[in-house]
């Protein structure tokens, strides 16, 4: 299966997946619809994590935690993409599966697609509309620089090891100077904001 | 559990104030900046372009993505762009201030504003004798008329002559030294490259257009007319600003003043003066002290009024009038949060919008002034120069009418506050000499000070509020290199204590015996963030006293806690007036390893001045010490 | 092969699920003292509160049709016996292997409260069917919860989103107190009754019932005062319903397999199974066990192998409300507490590792802090960032390499 992985080196916060999201789950699909919409579902979050930025979004986990725990019927897997669906209509918003979520890639909120204007869960639904017609993931789609992709497990496994190995053996740097140098004065910043007087 | 405050700001009473501000649940710039993280990076790599409609465009900083925007410009022309921008806006800010003086001294020299007069004649004379304008024989309206015309034609001429001002008073070498680089540039490359200002509005519009879709895509072109906006600026603009606010206001003297949310009085009618400009706060001033508001205070059950200044406007009134200083911009909300705050009266520049709805929590009325400043949820009180007095009093009564609305169970004003002696204007730094630079190139020749550091300010959420100022401050009077500044640094220093003439104990030995000579402390006070023109006419008698160009002094600049797009131009002009000049937090200019170049390596050779950016206040003193070195051996010091 | 099930509850129904998922085509029979397809007791109080019944349907309204199975409805089975089991009404079913689930039953203070119309239980569909009949007919804006615990506190929610004056009345000091500790409960109790306006009358019984015409008029309580109310709902405690197969109300051991013996395997609110993290025994009566149990023995019916690894207690009580209470865990150790005015968490650390947790009004740090203790990770360095974590970044800070700084 496919899935959305998450190089957070590379992500540079600009919330363009956020967006994208959004557009692709708003019932007008229009950006200028979902200003001010406080129904708009957006189902990846970039994460603040000190001086990093990590898109957060549901990992589609198999065997899902999630899908075990919830008491509704309301999550289930897509047969074709393998993404972890959960049906709003089922939902009762009761918890069980953002207990046990250990990304807390689940959350809660009345959306269009909650029945009776009653909260419910939602969560990333791999854009398996999409990624059946053969598409990327929106927010992959949105990403210009590389954080979010969309692939096999097993490929980023080799992919990953072989960009290790020539990292190593030929010293090749895997961000460009001066992004590795704004990524370090950030840290720096973020590191001084954080020290107690002196 | 952790404590945020402390780590929030370095000054304690900063510190009580956001403690205060955590156990109610205040909304506050530094709660605000936890909400917008995690912050784009093509900001800040600025790398993001919205100039035109096919766009907004965005350069992948990894490489992975698209590596020109829909027209096709690169990395290196937005990041260009996008910072000569700012320095166009930067510029515009402060100019824009420079104007609004010249007008009224033009009006007030020919008699449709009667509210203001001028107080300085000594420096008007000196500004005309500079522009070579006749003195002899005539009245000072005259004279002054003349000296607002010569100011104004800075701004609106249409030829391409480099503008009075600065051909006047920047030092002869550099203004050769950029002339001739026009002239080199034009004869290596066949293109025109401009240095030399022609106009202040001219060189803003300038940008405004070279960076409108699909014109100048040259990195170095822009960054070029980048310091040619920032030197109309410096040169032109704040210098005007300076010099006719001296004219109409007084030229600063020494004086003694407090700093710090201390400075508020629990049983007085508190005032706060905010923003960048004194035309309006020396009004405020004026009649706050007078016998009939203070008695209409005293009616309402105050002890009387007690104005106390914020931000640059603050050092305004601080430098000619020796009113106390309750903060730099940081704290501008913190002195609302004490509750005892009637009124926070503000012009321009620096002012946040979140001050209505922080003001509104309270008593506090938030007026604003001025037609560019409006703030949704402010009271608007109308300033024109032409009815100052009806204005400024009808502010003071504002702020006398919430006294009796103050809720003295929330008060609570932080007892800090510390002695500054402050006013050094460059007339008053020369008083101090002896009427020349001699002896202070006397001191730096002999080692006694081995250099000159010029910090302007800002407060940046980014850094823990004042201590970079603080800590950059104390590591260079240590070392014997005499720190001057304007701004919300020279705040932040005030309120450190580093202003004192008992400062100069914490100085090293050769600094503190000249500090001791001269009576001075070793950490001076020149004024608001637009007297950074203060620093260049003091850089340019040292160098014409020299005979060299600026760039050979062992001076460097610094904006070690910068915000605005201000800094941008300040930083630029100190660059292009060929001194070095470090930053911290970084500009958005990383997206664009071209434009980092120019900015840090290339400007060295071309214009003497350079950019560097250090995060360490110790790494930050060691670079400038080096700096220094540096330009002593250069003159054989 | 022929299989049948004890009950068409959690546990029975994910078992049939799973038998036919892993290819049983033998005959079943589902054998259910009441009238429903499979329902999630979970969800069936919000059809109190107004949601459509089928939605506590949880496997679809058809599931005795799609997945081939026979029902026995509305007939309890009273004995199990060497591959039989016998009905209330006298029918006998045979079987080759038994999943014995049939739940649990309501514990009265009173038996005899039942035969006055308008008191209930709320441990069955058929309970709350029958409220909803009697809210609907009675015209019942008022109501009387005795017992605060999870279930009760679960139908004080529904009744008051139903928009019911509700009075709990609970014997201890806090509610939910099996769920939280005495500090956590209590700043619980406070939020619930401040954020909803249901009362709570705490350290105080329901000692009698009194009717009118047959119908109850009013409730007395311990402390001398009466309650006039035409609805009771009686949530004090439950029991195992295993007496028709071990003869007593303590539950059903079983193996590592689920099984109680060669043939028959018990799964759900009625099995003892061991904690899986410390391994204590007991009966952990929550819907993802009853999952979990009932997918591991069929699979063991059909492959002869796999393991039960244990259950967990964690659970949450969010319904209708947005402050959720969730807990996990034994409340023993060294307590390490984080709060402010709306949230309360605190973490029991043993050994530096997590031992139980309580959280109340959010949950950014529950699903992480879940595994932690799932898990048994070493989290001394970590766990005050986490619980003092209100955006949901401690696993991301893990992730990056920031953990414990």
């Amino acid at each position: 299966m496919r899935k959305i992985f998450v190089d957070y080196t590379r992500c540079v916060a600009c919330k363009g997946c956020e967006i994208a999201c959004a557009v692709e789950h708003h019932p007008s699909r229009s950006l200028a619809d979902l200003v001010g919409d406080g129904r708009t579902q957006v189902n990846v979050r970039v994460l603040a994590v000190e001086h990093e930025a990590f898109p957060v979004s549901c990992r589609h986990c198999d065997p899902a935690w999630c899908m075990a725990a919830c008491p509704a019927g309301a999550i289930s897997r897509d047969p074709v993409t393998g993404a972890v669906i959960l049906d709003q209509a089922r939902c009762k918003a009761c918890g069980m599966c953002a207990m046990v979520c250990p990304f807390d890639a689940i959350a809660f909120k009345v959306t269009h697609a909650s029945p009776g204007g009653r909260e419910t869960a939602f969560k990333c639904d791999l854009c398996s509309h999409r990624v059946r017609e053969g598409r990327l993931p929106a927010c992959v789609e949105a990403c210009h620089s590389g954080a979010l992709a969309f692939r096999e497990h097993e490929e980023v496994r080799r992919d990953r090891a072989t960009r290790n190995l020539r990292e190593y053996l030929l010293g090749e740097r895997a961000l460009p100077d001066t992004f590795a140098l704004y990524r370090e004065l950030r840290r720096k910043e973020f590191a001084r904001r954080g020290e107690p007087a002196p | 559990m952790e404590r945020k405050a402390p780590m929030r700001s370095a000054d304690p009473a900063g510190v009580e104030m956001l403690e205060i501000a955590e156990r109610d649940r205040l909304d506050s710039v530094w709660e605000r900046l936890e909400k917008q993280q995690p912050q784009c990076g093509y900001g800040q790599l600025g790398t993001c372009c919205r100039i035109c409609v096919m766009g907004p465009c965005r350069i992948d900083p990894v490489g992975d993505g698209p590596t020109r925007g829909v027209c096709g410009a690169t990395a290196d022309t937005i990041v260009a762009r996008n910072l000569t921008r700012m320095a166009a806006v930067g510029a515009s800010a402060h100019s824009d201030h420079g104007r609004k003086v010249a007008l009224t001294l033009k009006e007030v020299a020919e008699g449709t504003v009667t509210d203001y007069r001028i107080t300085d004649t000594e420096k008007l004379t000196a500004v005309a004798a500079k522009l070579g304008i006749a003195v002899e024989g005539r009245s000072f309206p005259d004279v002054a008329r003349d000296v607002a015309d010569a100011a104004l034609h800075c701004f609106g001429k249409q030829d391409d002559a480099p503008i009075a001002f600065l051909e006047a008073y920047m030092p002869a070498k550099r203004f050769e030294r950029l002339k001739k680089l026009e002239d080199d540039l034009l004869a290596s490359t066949g293109a025109r490259y401009g240095l030399l200002p022609r106009g202040i509005d001219r060189e803003s519009v300038d940008i405004l257009h070279r960076t409108h879709f699909g014109c100048d895509a040259d990195p170095l072109s822009l960054v070029l007319q980048s310091v040619r906006c920032s030197l109309a600026d410096g040169w032109g603009g704040s210098l005007i600003a300076t010099e006719l606010q001296d004219v109409l206001f007084g030229t600063p003297r020494v004086k003694t003043v407090r700093a710090n949310l201390g400075v508020l009085e629990e049983d007085m009618v508190n005032l706060i003066v905010h923003g960048h400009e004194p035309i309006l706060s020396e009004k405020v001033v004026e009649h706050a002290l007078s016998d009939e508001m203070q008695q209409r205070a005293r009616d309402k059950g105050a002890k009387g009024i007690n104005v106390a200044g914020l931000c640059c406007t603050g050092n305004e009134v601080l430098m000619r009038q020796g009113v106390n200083v309750a903060g730099n911009e940081l704290h501008s909300e913190l002195v609302i949060m004490t509750g005892a705050v009637e009124a926070m009266v503000v012009d321009v520049q620096c002012i946040y919008p979140a001050l209505a709805d922080l003001a509104a929590c309270y008593h506090t009325k938030l007026i604003t002034t001025s037609e560019q400043t409006k703030i949704p949820g402010a009271l608007h009180i109308q300033f024109e120069e032409h009815r100052a007095d009806a204005v400024a009093r009808r502010i003071v009564e504002t702020a006398i009418d919430a006294f009796e609305a103050r809720n003295r169970g929330r008060v609570y004003i932080p007892p800090h506050s510390e002695e500054a002696v402050v006013g050094f204007s460059v007339e008053e730094i020369l008083k101090a000499l002896g009427g020349t630079v001699a002896p202070l190139v006397k001191v730096i020749a002999d080692g006694a000070i081995k250099g000159v550091v010029g910090v302007v300010g800002c407060n940046n959420v980014k850094v823990r509020q004042d201590s970079f100022h603080r800590e950059l401050t104390a590591e260079l009077i240590a070392r014997d290199i005499l720190v001057i500044g304007t701004g919300c640094w020279a705040i932040a220093a005030a309120k450190a204590g580093l202003m004192q003439l008992s400062t100069r104990e914490q100085a090293g030995p050769g600094l503190k015996a000249v500090c001791e000579q001269l009576g001075i402390p070793p950490v001076i006070h020149m004024g608001s963030c637009v007297d950074c023109s203060r620093m260049l006419v003091l850089a340019g008698a040292l160098a014409d006293h020299l005979g060299v160009d600026v760039d050979a002094l062992p001076l460097v600049g610094s904006a070690p806690e910068w915000t605005t797009e201000k800094a941008v131009a300040i930083g630029t002009y100190f660059v292009g007036t060929g001194v070095p000049v470090h930053l911290w937090p970084v500009p958005p200019v990383l997206g664009s390893p071209a434009v980092t170049k120019i900015l840090t390596e290339d400007a060295k050779g071309v214009l003497g001045g350079y950019f560097f950016v250090e995060e360490d206040p110790k790494a930050a003193a060691d670079r400038m010490e080096a700096i220094i070195a540096e330009k002593r051996a250069g003159l054989g010091l | 092969m022929k299989v049948v099930t004890v009950g068409a509850g959690v546990a029975a129904a994910e078992f049939v699920e799973t038998l036919r998922n892993e290819g049983f085509r033998g005959e079943i029979v589902m054998i259910s003292a009441e009238g429903f397809p499979p329902y999630s007791p979970c969800v069936m109080p919000f059809f109190l509160a107004g949601d459509p019944l089928e939605t506590a349907y949880w496997k679809g309204a058809d599931f005795y049709d799609r997945l081939g199975v026979t029902p026995r409805l509305g007939d309890p089975v009273v004995e199990v016996d060497d591959g039989k089991v016998r009905t209330a009404s006298g029918a006998v079913e045979t079987f080759d292997r038994l999943l014995y689930a049939p739940g649990s039953k309501d514990r009265y203070p009173e038996p005899s409260w039942l035969g006055v119309h308008g008191v209930f239980g709320f441990k069955t569909l058929s309970d709350l069917t029958a409220i909803d009949r009697h809210i609907r007919e009675t015209g019942v804006r008022r109501a009387v919860i005795f017992g605060g615990g999870f279930i009760g506190v679960d139908a004080a929610l529904a009744l008051w989103h139903r928009g019911l004056q509700v009075t709990v009345v609970h014997r201890n000091n806090r509610l939910l107190s099996r769920m939280t500790d005495e500090e956590g409960g209590k700043f619980a109790t406070r939020l619930l009754a401040e954020r909803t306006g249901i009362e709570v009358r705490l350290e105080t019984r329901v000692t009698a019932v009194n009717a009118r015409d047959g119908a109850l008029a009013s409730v007395d309580l311990t402390d001398g005062t009466w309650i006039e109310t035409p609805l009771l709902i009686v949530a004090t405690g439950v029991t195992p319903e295993s007496g028709p197969l071990t003869g007593a109300d303590q539950g059903v051991a079983v193996d590592e397999a689920l099984r109680f013996d060669p043939r028959v395997y018990a799964a759900g609110d009625v099995a003892v199974t061991p904690h899986a993290v410390d391994g204590r025994p007991g009966l952990y009566a929550l819907f993802p066990n009853a999952v979990e149990q009932a997918r591991v023995a069929a699979r063991h019916l059909v492959r002869g192998e796999g393991a039960y690894p244990g259950s967990v207690d964690a659970n949450v009580l969010r319904k209708h409300v947005d402050f959720p209470v969730v807990s996990a865990g034994r409340f023993e150790g060294e307590p390490l507490t984080w709060q402010d005015a709306d949230r309360f968490r605190r973490v029991y650390l043993k050994d530096g590792r997590i031992n139980g947790y309580m959280l109340v009004g959010d949950m950014a740090a529950a699903g992480y802090l879940h595994r932690l203790y799932l898990e048994q990770t070493p989290a001394e360095r970590e766990v005050s960032g986490l619980l003092s974590d209100t955006a949901g970044t401690s696993y991301y800070r893990r992730a990056v390499g920031l953990a414990g700084r």
